[in-house]
């Protein structure tokens, strides 16, 4: 196992889990994680206290970089992966610098969709994704008094309720065509609509973001479907995640909306697995491929990923038996057909 | 001190009152300070200084701008005897303090006094670089092949086998020819005298002064306390050959001949015009306000 | 635990350093950053490390600190790294602080193979900037060897240091080249500018506001070397005999190239003996003379200055001290040879010693040694030491400056001719001097103990009384010289501080530091350091619950001097590991004494 590279791009959930994995499965192998961001492993779920100042970077924190340095692992933050190619397993970083890699595994998650109906006016729209963004969220927050947020991932009921619980004033459009992942049925669409008034969110049904303008600095006028013209601080665009593989077109591997994986997370590629958010997984019995969202299941394949890459054969088995639970609702992710 | 002999106690030979006249007259005692040397009765020394003296006064070098400097030895006592601004400096270090005077103040006449331990010996590695940049000095070596101040050591220029304070069983070691070093560093005016005869020698330190550059002048002597059986008046006296009056001076090499042989001559042996270090210096100037 | 991308140094005093192969051109690009802040009118120190092979094919570092204040000390740390190559840049960054800037090339020839590029190394908390460095060098020069240039456009952009401020510098740099060479210079320069200000998203809070001081035209950044060169020539100098010997010899070199307009004269001299002599006759001759050396060339010199201070004969002796004992380390600075520069010498052989503390001190201090040799007809050794001699300060030159560490011309005595006696015996111990060209006056002068009319003389008394009268003159001089600085509040004091030369930066440092942190902490700085200011040195020692004594060598040679004057124990922050004491170093001696 000496001389032997594992490279793992992605720097969450999936990527740590199989950084342990891999070092504790091949001591002698040279063991590197690659991430774009310069803020090291962070909880992801912790953004929405951050960006209202419920608590602070360090607070984010999953792992230092003292942990990669005692763990033999080198850590490689801020460093952007412009393309790779497998055929001579070498991955290239923006600043010219080449690595040759033995296995590499592909977790770099996802980015913040903006469907395309609303990119006449995407620059007014707020997302958050990474660090990045909540820190630009947590510089506006005191200034902010009213709120639009569209869109219906996970992420975006517990922004609207912490926003709400801080005073601000929210305002939630439910447009069932824009919900992600899960289907929006009348029942869910009222709970959920029960659940974020209880927290102080006006919630709008059946209405939908049609433009944004803006009036002066951080202040905009949200039109909807429904006729109203909403004057607020910012509008919040959660329209979940697309996996972010744009660097890997022209590569050779097997992509539609995500990374194509068969059940051992390999992908068409000798020696590429990917997993996480940007990973589709082959379901045989369905001849289809599923994506496995969220942290915990991010964990799971990440390790699983691993095991396979130092040789052992395991499958990714069925959707992943975690739930969400979202504000006493149970919503079952693990299977979407489309956006 | 100096007491008019004429008025000593009892009466003078005619003679003797004359020479000293002459010598009052001659203008050499205006180099005389006041001091009196403290060499040994019937030192080469004193010779040589007369010679030094009365080229000193042909030349009518004013005292005021007469430097003499010196290193250890009995021959660097010679600054206290002159009449002019001296400096017993330290052991082998006399060119080196000399050139400093001379660069630093080029109307001053410079004269360097050391014996061969001093020159060749401790101070040896100055010379070549003192005689290659050519300063307009003049350098005295007094040889006598012993260190007389000390008591009687080896120096330099001992003759092999002598028996001396070093060498109780005689000295073993080839001596070095002071003569035959300053042609080979190529020292652009050359001559060896003799102290036994000042009158002989007092043309060449004239020469010398009056020489542009670098002067170097080797006085052999004897020391009569401390070799009493090689460097003696009656050997030297013997062995004493003027340099013939055809010998070309220009032509190093013949020059080089003259002194690699096994007679002493003794007199001008090489001399050559060329710049000296102010000439240079001058030069250098002119070039940097260009 | 810094995790944040956004802390950074304050814009007020920064330290960049520029990092590159031999022939990457970085400590030319030092030159023009440090000219140009300067020009601007921002302190500026230098200290740039150079590779150890004569070849040069090592690691080439110019380190500059800019500042608003004038700059005590180097830095340790660099808040920015210019990366012109990537194996030294490499090594460089284990000096850049946690929150550090690197800018480096973004479009390099090739893809650097794995962890041969800086980018790949910084740590988190460090923000990068690439810049296509070669590809604008070659649009500018045709070559890739403007790369260093462009590269201070991006420095100039970023961090708010006027650009025109830069185009005045590179002019002068170049100033005796043609005007294409200035021209494609000033473009590379350019290009630098404005790739930076069109792609760069600046992420750090350097920031000097593309605001000048005040404009600065004559300003010079020189070493202390050159400055001490330069307090010759004010000084009228005659003639310099020297041997080449590190870190001494570039004095000789550049009086070598600018004493002879002046009608003064440079011998490079066959050894460090033949050098003193040079000078020692050159005083007695009565002009200004000097030698300038490090740690073995003094001790070669030791006889001859023996014999002038004997003698009564003027020098200046510059001693460059660099790491001992023996040839030791000749590029590391190290201030150990105190101790042979007053104590030098078999028998008593008093003369003065002194020490400048930053390079305008440089020239004032040799300018003002020339003075004090001459009214007190003797050497005067200057100290020096590796770091003050090569690092680079901006100064502007004022003889009158010089001044405030007195003036000396009163001792200046004529002679009269009947009876003169050259060592005649007088209260303040100088006796009116004579010198070769004085009609009347003639006289010998001699290592050998002697009596008023300089003839030698053993008796007890004369020798008594001559070594009574040169060490009087030197209490004549300490009466005379003006007291140490002494730095601090006024009063009781926790912790006092003694340095002298370079260290003396680091030391104020450290006070400052001290001060803010709550303690009533002061210093005092001599530059003279021979004869001793014992007087001053028990006042400040009175005041003071801890004295701590700072400089570079092993066994506290100051030290032991101060402990021998205040009669107390000192506390030693001496170290001699190669390099300056660093201000934390100093500090942390006494907070944990006093803590």
């Amino acid at each position: 196992m000496a001389g032997e590279h594992y490279v793992v791009i992605g720097n969450g959930p999936a990527g740590n889990e199989a950084a342990d994995v891999l070092r504790s499965g091949a001591p002698d192998a040279r063991v590197t994680i690659v991430s774009d961001e310069f803020f090291p492993f962070y909880y992801r779920h912790r953004l929405r206290d951050y960006i209202v100042g419920g608590c602070d970077e360090a607070d984010l924190v999953v792992r230092t970089p003292d942990h990669y340095r005692e763990n033999d692992v080198r850590l490689r933050l801020g460093q952007k992966v412009t393309r790779i190619d497998p055929a001579t397993e070498t991955i290239f970083l923006a600043h010219m610098e080449k690595i040759r890699y033995t296995r590499l595994l592909v977790c770099c998650g996802g980015t913040p969709r903006v469907p395309e109906v609303h990119y006449a006016y995407r620059q007014h729209l707020s997302v958050m994704g990474t660090l990045r963004h909540a820190r630009v969220l947590r510089q506006k927050m005191p200034d902010l008094r009213r709120v639009v947020i569209c869109g219906g991932d996970m992420i975006s009921f517990r922004v609207a309720t912490t926003l709400a619980t801080v005073g601000k004033e929210v305002v939630f459009l439910i447009d069932e065509d824009a919900f992600w992942p899960l289907e929006l049925t009348g029942e869910v669409r009222e709970e959920f609509s029960r659940a974020l008034g209880r927290k102080g969110v006006e919630v709008r049904q059946e209405d939908a973001l049609t433009g944004v303008d803006a009036t002066g600095h951080d202040r905009y006028i949200a039109r909807t479907r429904g006729g109203g013209a909403i004057d607020c601080d910012l509008v919040g665009a959660f329209f979940g995640f697309v996996p972010a593989i744009e660097f890997l077109r022209g590569s050779g591997l097997d992509i539609e909306r995500g990374l194509l994986v068969n059940e051992r997370l390999q992908t068409s590629r000798q020696g590429v697995y990917a997993a996480g958010d940007c990973a589709e997984i082959y379901r045989p019995d369905l001849r289809n491929y599923w994506v496995s969202i969220g942290w915990p299941n991010a964990q799971h394949l990440g390790a699983l990923a691993a095991r396979n890459m130092l040789g052992e054969t395991v499958d990714a088995g069925g959707p992943a038996e975690s739930v969400f639970e979202v504000e006493g609702i149970r919503v079952n992710t693990s299977w979407w057909r489309e956006f | 001190m100096a007491q008019d002999p004429t008025t000593l106690g009892g009466t003078l030979n005619a003679e003797i009152v004359a020479d000293i006249s002459a010598v009052q007259q001659s203008g050499l005692l205006d180099y005389r300070s006041e001091e009196l040397p403290t060499w040994c009765p019937g030192c080469g020394y004193y010779g040589i200084t007369q010679a030094l003296m009365q080229a000193l006064a042909d030349l009518h070098i004013e005292n005021r701008n007469l430097a003499v400097v010196s290193g250890i030895g009995c021959a660097g006592r010679m600054p206290f005897f002159v009449n002019g601004y001296g400096f017993h400096a330290i052991h082998g270090r006399a060119l080196p303090v000399a050139q400093g005077v001379k660069i630093a103040k080029p109307e001053l006449t410079v004269l360097v006094v050391g014996g061969d331990g001093d020159g060749l010996g401790i101070g040896g590695g100055h010379l070549p670089h003192a005689v290659r940049r050519n300063v307009d000095l003049t350098y005295v070596l007094f040889d006598n092949g012993i260190y007389g101040l000390t008591k009687g050591q080896s120096s330099p220029t001992t003759p092999t086998g002598q028996v001396t304070g070093s060498h109780p069983y005689g000295n073993p070691d080839r001596p070095l020819d002071a003569v035959t070093l300053g042609l080979a560093y190529r020292a652009s005016f050359m001559a060896r005298g003799y102290a036994g005869k000042p009158h002989e020698l007092y043309p060449i330190m004239k020469q010398a002064l009056e020489h542009r550059g670098f002067s170097f002048v080797v006085a052999i002597t004897p020391c009569v306390t401390f070799d009493k059986v090689n460097i003696t008046y009656d050997r030297l006296r013997e062995s004493w050959v003027p340099i013939p009056d055809d010998h070309d001076t220009s032509d190093l090499g013949a020059a080089m001949r003259l002194a690699l042989s096994d007679k002493l001559y003794y007199g001008v042996f090489f001399r050559e015009d060329r710049p000296t270090f102010n000439d240079n210096v001058e030069d250098t100037s002119g070039k940097a306000r260009e | 635990m810094a995790v944040s991308e956004t802390t950074g140094p304050a814009s007020s005093d920064v330290v960049i350093k520029i990092c590159g192969a031999a022939g990457d051109g970085s400590i030319a690009a030092g030159q023009i950053l440090n000219l140009a802040a300067a020009g601007m009118g921002y302190h500026v120190m230098n200290f740039d490390s150079f590779p150890a092979e004569i070849r040069g094919f090592g690691k080439s570092v110019a380190h500059s600190r800019i500042s608003v204040e004038r700059v005590l000390t180097p830095g340790t740390m660099g808040d920015c790294l210019v990366a012109l190559d990537d194996p030294h840049s490499i090594t460089e960054l284990a000096s850049l602080r946690g929150n550090g800037i690197v800018i480096y090339d973004s479009r390099p020839a090739d893809y650097h193979e794995e962890d041969q590029a800086v980018a790949g190394w910084l740590q988190p908390g460090m923000i990068g900037y690439g810049v296509p460095l070669r590809d604008l060098s070659a649009e500018a020069t045709k070559g890739a060897k403007s790369r260093n240039i462009v590269a201070l456009g991006v420095v100039s952009w970023l961090f708010g240091l006027d650009a025109d401020g830069f185009r005045w510098a590179i002019g002068k740099r170049f100033g005796g080249k043609s005007e294409t060479v200035r021209e494609t210079n000033i473009a590379a320069f350019n290009l630098g500018w404005e790739c930076a200000a069109r792609e760069l998203d600046k992420a750090d809070p350097i920031d000097f506001g593309n605001v000048a001081l005040a404009r600065v035209e004559n300003v010079s950044i020189v070493s202390g070397n050159e400055a001490a060169a330069q307090g010759c020539i004010d000084a009228g100098l005659r003639l310099y005999a020297g041997y080449p010997i590190t870190p001494a010899t570039k004095i000789m070199e550049v009086l070598g190239r600018k004493l002879p307009a002046t009608g003064g004269v440079v011998v490079q001299t066959e050894d460090e003996i033949s050098a003193i002599g040079h000078v020692v006759g050159g005083g007695f001759a009565g002009k200004r003379c000097a030698t300038a050396t490090s740690g073995p060339g003094l001790c070669l010199m030791v006889e001859c200055i023996n014999l002038g201070v004997m003698a009564e004969v003027p020098a200046v002796i510059i001693d460059c001290q660099r790491g001992g004992p023996s040839t030791g380390l000749p590029t590391k600075t190290e201030q150990s040879d105190l101790n042979i520069a007053i104590f030098g010498a078999s028998g008593e052989s008093p003369r003065p010693v002194l020490a400048p503390t930053n390079v305008e001190e440089c020239y004032a201090l040799v300018l003002k040694a020339f003075e004090v040799a001459e009214a007190f007809q003797t050497p005067v050794i200057v100290l020096f030491d590796f770091f003050l001699s090569s690092r680079m300060e901006d100064v502007v030159w004022s003889r009158e400056a010089a001044d405030r560490f007195g003036v000396y011309e009163d001792f200046l005595a004529t002679p009269t001719p009947e009876p003169y006696a050259r060592y005649a015996i007088t209260e303040t111990g100088v006796s009116p001097r004579a010198y070769p060209g004085m009609p009347e006056l003639v006289h010998p002068i001699t290592g050998l103990e002697h009596d008023e009319h300089g003839l030698p003389n053993y008796s007890g008394p004369v020798h008594t009384r001559m070594q009574r009268k040169r060490q009087r003159k030197l209490e004549t001089l300490l009466a005379r010289w003006p007291a140490p600085e002494v730095v601090g509040p006024e009063g009781d004091l926790e912790v006092g501080i003694v340095s002298w030369g370079s260290t003396v930066g680091a030391a104020k440092n450290a006070i400052k530091r001290l001060s803010e942190s709550g303690m009533r902490a002061g210093g005092i700085f001599p530059r003279l350091m021979w004869p001793l200011a014992g007087d001053a040195l028990r006042e400040f020692s009175a005041r003071c619950g801890m004295l701590l004594v700072a400089e570079t060598n092993s066994s506290g040679q100051y030290a032991a001097l101060v402990e021998q004057a205040t009669h107390r124990d000192v506390l030693r922050v001496c170290e001699a590991a190669a390099m300056p004491l660093p201000t934390a170093a100093i500090e942390a001696a006494a907070l944990k004494v006093h803590g």
